[in-house]
């Protein structure tokens, strides 16, 4: 470009150096005449013109636009020269020393008060702060108020008047410096800041007791005079103050980062001496810290964080800081004005008592209380998702349950057929036939409840709106944990605890089925020899699989069969019994008492594996359910918020990729099961079929594993750990580590068994 | 978005280059490369969607104060948020009197001190394409205007502060006031 370098050739320069003079000269004060100019410098005449009809053109646009201030502050409007304050000015009877401070109101001046010659501070107020004289008036009754104040803590002021239109209060002058100065001294000297926060505490009662509120302690307010005692100024004075920016801009002006949440959410009438409490636990906080509560880069993001957030705990930004202090900084701290300090008198005493040694009243939460306090602040999210939890529990493995429930059917029809008087233990189930259920009914449910489990995410998103990662994630865990609880409870828990039962019992039946259709046969006088050989090929693979160990009852069948036992152990002893007894022995009677026997399922028997099967499918459907709805209800989080950078793909990775890590992390969780159960046919799993997980302690293990990060994500959410909070979702690799050691021993397994079968078919047979 | 919905949308770009012009105007010159006022601009204008049903006002005069009352408080934050970081500002001394020489101007501008953007609709169009031009300016030519016609800067000050001989921002100023009126012609 151009005007990079500077100048050009060298008619330019001349054009350039002639017009810098002109300006020179214009600043001198001599205002040129333009046509003098033209006729003096006639070689550049043209370029010359054209400057100054340019200058003249912006002239007339330029009124349109504000011009810059004065470079001197507007306190002396007039008055003021080129970066250099006031020199010699008066204020009604006062001579302007120097200036001392200088803050959101106004100016503070070391002054001489000419009529009695004593050295003040006066503190002038931009009358641009007001907006009417009512207002002006109030300001003036606000501050005679604070001037009734007599406390030996308190900065005195001697007098409030008008100047020329502004307003100003002169006080005592206090040369010892603000706390604000002293903070990174005092972060070091824990009894010295609480004795002066004490005393500070002190003042600030005794004029609540006389109905001045402060509204605007901070380290800045707190002068400390020649004896390093606390001097309280600007009484009174912030109130007005942040009434007036209020009415003027609709925004909130002070100091947000000491301002109690109740003040900056600008409810009026909300902030009372309970106000001041929280100011004198801010100014704790920054005296063990040497930070206030709250920074951020804007003030509205202060006052977000004022509303919102808990203060991180003093310790944790100063590991040096005193845990009792801490305590008492917090509950000064506390949202809920109720729940700090009654009174900064009672701030006071606590802060003596910790002088003294003594036992305190502020304690730090415990996690119960932080659960409790989450869940009334966020009762609507908690009901929400209880509500999707269990919605998703209950309708998401219905399909399933039908499916498993129609597969009973065919048993229930066998214990009929052969028993009629059969009695269940749950007699509801067998009273319905399932079957009966059409079959777009079982589908719809099958299908629908992991469409639902997917959709839970989005409900979340559009009920509870998480805020943040780490409250997307407690929501999804939470409402995954509450899905799986009901699932188990009222779905997957019963049916599996019935299926283990009706298995066996469908096994059972089978063979009563057969050993009456053995005594039927014989019954009938048909081919006696076909029984017989069927009874004794039954005899020999009993005694092949050696069941004649495991059953006593058999045992004694081995010996002369006339020898039949009255009692049996178990129902399939007494089928087995009875299988042989029909085939050999043909006592007609026993067979019919053995068919009309009251047959009785044992659900109780199997309560064992029943429970173990339904406790491991929770921690499964429970994490699913997190991992998805956490996932899906992150994407739509992530994609509310705006300030991701980029657009179009870009921003859409950039919301999911947290998400597809997530994803990739639980994969193993996913394919772990199926591993096992593809390895099953192949009698490679130690598992039994359906007993997958039950059957492997290792994965048993991790799974349990499973537990502790969503503990953890708990934790972390509710204390506000964010690094926990990640830190949980990473931990989630370390049971998939885990699984996919585990399956690489069950393929090895597999592989090893199959070489040996390849070079030793002997076996194969 | 619907445009019934939220008739203020178009205005946020239409002031912007406005917006900036008043930072720049508030800011001390010196802060130059320390603060940038086109981020305080944008960080207001986000508050200024994000607050928009705060506003209660009607026309686009009313807006635009609000919005400009708003910037002044976010310059003045950024002011003291710069202050706050740079610890080591007694040091400086000169960036330390700019810091506060700004902080004064915005205390002021905050209080009124200073007149608001124009309340008729025509001078303020003018504004508002004045400061769009300015804002199209090559850096060098813009800041040697802005320091001469609005800061009143003397050609030496601003020569020293730009690190050039005042013969060559007498260049800048005459390339910058001939550029400037183009524009506006081209526009007008």
């Amino acid at each position: 470009m151009a005007e990079a370098t500077d100048g050009g050739g060298p008619r330019e320069k001349r054009v350039d150096a002639v017009i810098a003079a002109y300006l020179e000269a214009a600043e001198a004060g001599a205002l040129p005449d333009e046509a003098e100019w033209l006729a003096r410098h006639a070689d550049v005449a043209d370029e010359l013109t054209v400057f100054f009809a340019d200058r003249r053109r912006l002239a007339d646009f330029a009124a349109d636009l504000p011009p810059a201030l004065a470079e001197a502050p507007t306190v002396a409007p007039g008055t003021a020269a080129e970066s250099s304050p006031i020199t010699v000015r008066c204020i009604g009877d006062y001579e302007l020393l120097e200036e001392i401070a200088r803050g959101g109101m106004g100016v503070v001046f070391k002054a001489r008060q000419v009529s009695l010659n004593r050295i003040v501070a006066l503190k002038m107020i931009l009358t641009g702060q007001f907006a009417s004289a009512a207002e002006v008036q109030r300001f003036r009754t606000e501050a005679e108020a604070a001037a009734n104040l007599d406390h030996p803590n308190i900065v005195p002021i001697y007098e409030v008047g008008e100047h020329e239109g502004q307003q100003y209060f002169s006080m005592k002058l206090v040369e010892g410096g603000s706390l604000a100065a002293e903070v990174p001294k005092l972060v070091g000297e824990p009894r010295r800041a609480a004795q002066l926060l004490a005393a500070a505490a002190r003042a600030v009662h005794h004029a609540h007791q006389r109905g001045v509120i402060h509204r605007d302690l901070k380290p800045a307010n707190i002068l400390l005079d020649r004896d390093g005692q606390p001097q309280i100024t600007d009484f009174g004075l912030a109130k007005r103050a942040a009434d007036v920016g209020q009415t003027h801009s609709g925004a909130i002006v002070g100091t947000p980062s000491y301002m109690a949440p109740e003040q900056a959410s600008g409810r009026k009438g909300a902030v009372t001496t309970l106000a001041d409490v929280y100011g004198l636990g801010a100014i704790l906080y920054e005296l063990l810290t040497g930070r206030p509560p709250f920074t951020g880069a804007t003030p509205l993001d202060v006052m977000m964080q004022v509303l919102e957030k808990e203060p991180e705990p003093p310790t944790k930004v100063n590991p040096k800081a005193d845990g009792d202090l801490e305590a008492i900084c917090l509950k000064c701290l506390q949202k809920d004005p109720s729940r700090r300090y009654p009174t900064a008198a009672a701030l006071a005493e606590e802060l003596e008592h910790w002088l003294a040694g003594e036992p305190l009243t502020a304690r730090p939460p415990s996690t119960a209380q932080l659960i409790l306090r989450w869940l009334r602040k966020n009762i609507r999210a908690a009901a929400w998702v209880l509500l999707i939890g269990v919605l998703c529990g209950v309708v998401g493995p219905l399909g399933m349950g039908l499916v498993v429930l129609q597969s009973f059917d065919s048993g229930f029809s066998i214990a009929h057929a052969v028993s009629p008087e059969s009695q269940w233990e749950i007699p509801w189930l067998t009273s319905f036939h399932w079957s009966l259920v059409p079959v777009w009914v079982v589908a719809l449910l099958f299908f629908g409840g992991p469409l639902l489990f997917l959709a839970s995410g989005w409900l979340l998103q559009r009920t509870v709106r998480p805020r943040d990662r780490g409250a997307d994630v407690l929501t999804g865990m939470a409402t995954g944990a509450v899905a799986g609880l009901t699932a188990y409870a009222l779905v997957i828990g019963p049916l599996y605890l019935v299926n283990t039962a009706v298995l066996k019992a469908q096994a059972e039946l089978g063979d009563l089925q057969e050993a009456a259709h053995i005594a039927v046969l014989s019954e009938a006088g048909k081919p006696s020899d076909n029984s017989v050989a069927e009874a004794q090929a039954l005899k020999i693979e009993w005694m092949e699989k050696d069941l004649d160990s495991r059953h006593p009852g058999l045992q004694k069948l081995s010996d002369p069969y006339n020898q039949v036992p009255e009692e049996f152990s178990s129902n399939r002893e007494r089928v087995q019994v009875f299988r042989i007894y029909g085939g050999f022995v043909r006592k007609e009677q026993r067979v019919v008492d053995c068919l009309r026997v009251n047959y009785q399922i044992h659900l109780m028997d199997e309560m064992v594996a029943g429970v173990w099967w339904s406790a491991f499918s929770t921690i499964l459907g429970a994490m699913t359910a997190c991992i998805v709805s956490s996932a899906v209800a992150g994407f739509f989080v992530r994609r509310e918020h705006r300030n991701l950078s980029g657009r179009g793909l870009k921003r859409w990775l950039a919301a999911m990729l947290p998400y597809v890590e997530l994803l990739l992390f639980s994969m193993p969780f996913f394919l772990l099961p199926l591993a096992d159960m593809m390895l099953m046919p192949a009698g490679l799993s130690p598992s039994v079929y359906g007993f997958g997980v039950v059957g492997s302690p290792p994965l048993a293990l991790i799974y349990f594993l499973l537990l502790v990060p969503l503990a953890m994500a708990l934790v972390g959410v509710l204390r506000q750990w964010s690094g926990l909070t990640r830190w949980t979702v990473y931990l989630l690799l370390l049971p998939h580590i885990l699984a996919l050691v585990w399956l690489f021993v069950l393929v090895r397994r597999w592989w090893r068994a199959a070489r040996q079968r390849r070079t030793n078919p002997a076996t194969q047979g | 978005m619907d445009r019934e919905a939220d008739p203020r949308e178009p205005l946020f770009g239409r002031f912007r280059n406005y917006l900036c012009f008043l930072a720049r105007l508030h800011l001390d010159p010196r802060l130059r490369g320390k603060l940038e006022p086109s981020d305080v601009v944008q960080h207001t204008l986000l508050e200024a969607h994000a607050g928009r049903d705060q506003f209660r006002g009607g026309g686009e005069a009313e807006w635009l104060a609000w919005v400009r009352r708003m910037l002044a408080r976010n310059l003045a934050d950024a002011l003291k948020a710069f202050t706050r970081q740079r610890r080591d500002l007694a040091r400086e001394r000169p960036l330390q009197e700019a810091v506060q020489a700004s902080s004064a101007r915005l205390e002021a501008w905050l209080a009124d001190g200073a007149p608001g953007p124009p309340e008729e609709v025509e001078r303020r169009e003018r504004a508002v394409r004045l400061a769009d031009a300015l804002e199209e300016l090559p850096e060098a030519q813009r800041e040697a205007l802005l320091l001469h016609h609005w800061h009143g800067w003397p050609l030496a000050r601003i020569a020293e502060h730009m690190g050039r001989g005042p013969e060559a921002v007498a260049g800048l100023l005459k390339r910058g006031l001939k550029r400037l009126r183009e524009r506006l012609d081209e526009e007008g």
